[in-house]
């Protein structure tokens, strides 16, 4: 079923490894020399900055010209659905010949056929059940597109290998409940139940591959159906697109018990594991639960609260690194809180640079003295101290 | 074969030594597994949301608090901060140097933060410099870059190069495109500003890493205004010319600098740009997808050529 082979996606991802090892100091240029060879692979590939730019530029020429076949044909109705399919066969093909032919692998081109091969099945699909008969629809247009949408995206995460297409295809179907006109309540009982499924099936997997290749893909998937399950249970956390939080009250308190539970689960069992997706999923859930935990218990929020909440941060992170720091060779069960990896410093490094444009109240430009001092009925009633800084 | 076999196999042609093995193994193995990133997103989170909340607590309590309350805790807080920070850091070097712990870079970042609440805080109670506030942003611009270099933490760098794009009226947390004519010629000299400043201070050999960190800024400020130039018709074609010559720069320096970013700045930009100009009589949707598509189908053959001429190492 998959372009790639197994030792192609083998050898692609230890040389990866490899590159991460020498770029860490922990073996020489020259020992890299020698071991490529033996990992080389027949596909052509490119760096993320390059892929990137074809892949924007892909989907640029496949919208347009699909978009100048329907202006030249003034094509309407029924038209547009047929264009649309048609396209997304074709584009389906188009990646299919780019990487049997031209042996292309995550190079942005192909990539861009099989996404836009999924947008226009999508698209055609959802225009072909909002037709309306006799002034009924087909079927509930949006549900329809959303299973069309996880169906096509299975289909080219099993054909290509793409993780994000399995995400978007299990984001999908997890959320193809909201659609229906079931009960606010009973929509997050059935997406979770299916986030859980996909979880589930995701996890028996993995056990056979562990990290090893297609493990590490099935790792992806059980931790964003871990993170499907939280976010439909967290009743605070999207209400806007996700329905009302105003659900019967012992649902209501199963989800409060569940959004606890779930990172403290997902935690535990990271750390025994030691699956850093999982790990970083579930650390997340566990401050959207601190951050939400006021709204669960219609408790009035604090001016107070982010600063214990941040002091509450930095004493773990403080106590965590402490007590790993004086393990044996700063290691206690395994783990350490030191960078083994070059990999970690440049993510920080990146996130460092951005951090201060998104962070910096300067860097919303200068108020005027007018902006600043404009009243917005400050809480304190004395010498007309009521405004903002 | 699994990765344990292949380290193994390397380790019996002797391309490794057993020692590397060692090494590998327990990282294939996961008998060392490092919560660096994780430890360093907690206390990042946690200073951001502890000097929201300071922010946040003396916005809403100050008439309470009282000014010599809140201006002597802030004023502890930055004093406790800074003297941890002189007291740990490792004497000053041009060289990259690496924080003798995690704590360190973020502990110099909560001082920064608090130290701009605390300046904010006087202007808004005190209104010292009243319509000559933005010379705050050019005090904060020079206090954070002196306490980026003195403790080589990008995060302070990073604070610096928006304070000082804030004292230049660009508005970057806000994503706002830059519309005024006079808003894009301070874009401009903004970016030319730090990107001078950061060739100076490569020059010199005063660390030397944190040139790129004033190339990225200093390319996307002058590209976005640029682009808003083009966009504004007024003097289109000066901003244009200047336009295509910064792209070509920026791919040909990104290029044989292996810095592939400044590709992708560009060539996205420039053909924006470019597109805005060749579109902007267009009256027909045809022709415009026909644009579209040639030009779309001419940068893709540049760019998987530059690809097939690099391979994927670069």
């Amino acid at each position: 079923m998959r372009k790639y082979t197994e030792t192609q996606e083998k050898n692609i991802r230890l040389e990866r490894l490899v590159r991460e090892w020498t770029r860490s100091g922990i073996i020489e240029a020259q020992q890299l020399e020698s071991i490529l060879p033996q990992l080389r692979v027949e596909l052509r590939r490119t760096n993320l900055f390059l892929r990137l730019i074809l892949f924007a530029f892909g989907v640029l020429i496949i919208s347009a010209s699909v978009l100048l076949v329907a202006v030249i044909f003034k094509a309407g109705g029924n038209m547009i659905q047929m264009i649309c399919f048609v396209s997304a066969c074709i584009c389906f093909g188009v990646a299919e010949i780019l990487v049997e032919r031209r042996r292309l692998y995550r190079f942005g081109l192909e990539e861009a056929a099989v996404c836009m091969a999924v947008v226009f099945a999508v698209i055609g699909s959802f225009l072909f059940v909002s037709d309306t008969i006799n002034g009924m629809h087909r079927w509930a247009p949006e549900l329809f597109a959303l299973i069309v949408a996880s169906v096509t995206a299975f289909v080219a995460y099993l054909r290509f290998g793409y993780v994000y297409a399995v995400a978007a295809s299990v984001l999908c179907i997890g959320f193809a409940p909201f659609e229906t006109d079931l009960p606010g309540f009973v929509q997050r009982l059935a997406s979770a139940g299916i986030f859980a499924a996909v979880l589930t099936l995701s996890r028996i997997k993995r056990r056979d591959y562990e990290d090893e290749f297609p493990g590490d893909e099935y790792n992806i998937i059980q931790s964003l159906a871990w993170a499907g399950v939280y976010a439909v249970l967290n009743l605070h956390l999207i209400p806007k697109y996700l329905g009302s939080s105003v659900v019967p009250p012992t649902f209501y308190s199963f989800t409060y018990i569940t959004v606890w539970a779930l990172p403290a689960i997902g935690i535990a069992l990271a750390l025994r594991d030691k699956d850093r997706t999982l790990l970083d999923v579930s650390l997340a859930m566990g401050l959207l639960t601190f951050i939400s935990n006021k709204a669960y218990l219609s408790a009035m929020p604090q001016t107070w609260d982010p600063i214990l909440f941040g002091v509450a941060l930095l004493t773990i992170s403080l106590v965590v690194r402490r007590w790993l720091s004086q393990g044996q060779d700063g290691l206690r069960l395994g783990f350490t809180a030191s960078r083994i990896l070059r990999s970690d410093s440049r993510a920080i490094s990146m996130a460092a640079t951005i951090s201060g444009f998104a962070t910096n109240p300067a860097a919303a430009g200068a108020p005027t003295h007018s902006e600043m001092f404009k009243s917005e009925g400050g809480r304190s009633g004395g010498a007309g101290a009521t405004g903002s800084f | 074969m699994t990765t344990l076999e292949r380290l193994n196999g390397w380790k019996e042609t002797g391309i490794i030594s057993a020692a590397q093995h060692e090494i590998l193994r327990t990282l294939v193995h996961k008998e060392r597994f490092s919560v660096f990133v994780e430890i360093n997103a907690f206390l990042y989170i946690g200073v951001l949301a502890l000097v929201g909340g300071l922010g946040w607590t003396v916005q809403t309590y100050f008439n309470s608090l009282g000014d010599t309350f809140i201006l002597a805790a802030l004023s502890l807080i930055l004093a406790a901060c800074l003297t941890y920070c002189f007291s740990k850091a490792p004497a000053y070097s041009n060289l990259e140097t690496e924080s003798p712990n995690l704590v360190l870079d973020y502990v110099i970042y909560l001082a920064c933060l608090v130290f701009s609440v605390e300046l904010s805080y006087l202007e808004f109670r005190f209104e010292i410099l009243r319509d000559h506030w933005p010379n705050y942003l050019l005090f904060s611009t020079a206090t954070f870059f002196g306490l980026a270099y003195r403790f080589d933490n990008r995060f302070v760098l990073s604070l610096a190069l928006s304070s000082l794009a804030g004292w230049f009226g660009i508005r970057v947390s806000r994503f706002e495109f830059i519309k005024s004519e006079q808003l894009q010629l301070a874009g401009l000299l903004y970016a030319t500003v730090v990107a001078l400043a950061g060739a100076g201070l490569f020059q010199r050999r005063l660390k030397k890493h944190f040139f790129e960190t004033y190339l990225h800024v200093a390319a996307n400020a002058a590209f976005v205004a640029l682009v808003s130039g083009i966009a504004s018709e007024q003097h289109p074609l000066i901003f244009f010319a200047m336009l295509i010559g910064l792209s070509g720069l920026s791919i040909l320096m990104g290029i044989r600098f292996r810095r592939f970013a400044f590709v992708v700045y560009g060539t996205i930009y420039g053909y924006i740009g470019l597109s805005i100009e060749l579109l902007r009589s267009a009256r027909e949707l045809a022709p415009v997808l026909a644009y579209f598509i040639l030009t779309g189908i001419a940068v893709i053959a540049l760019i998987a050529k530059l690809a097939r001429r690099l391979g994927r190492t670069a």
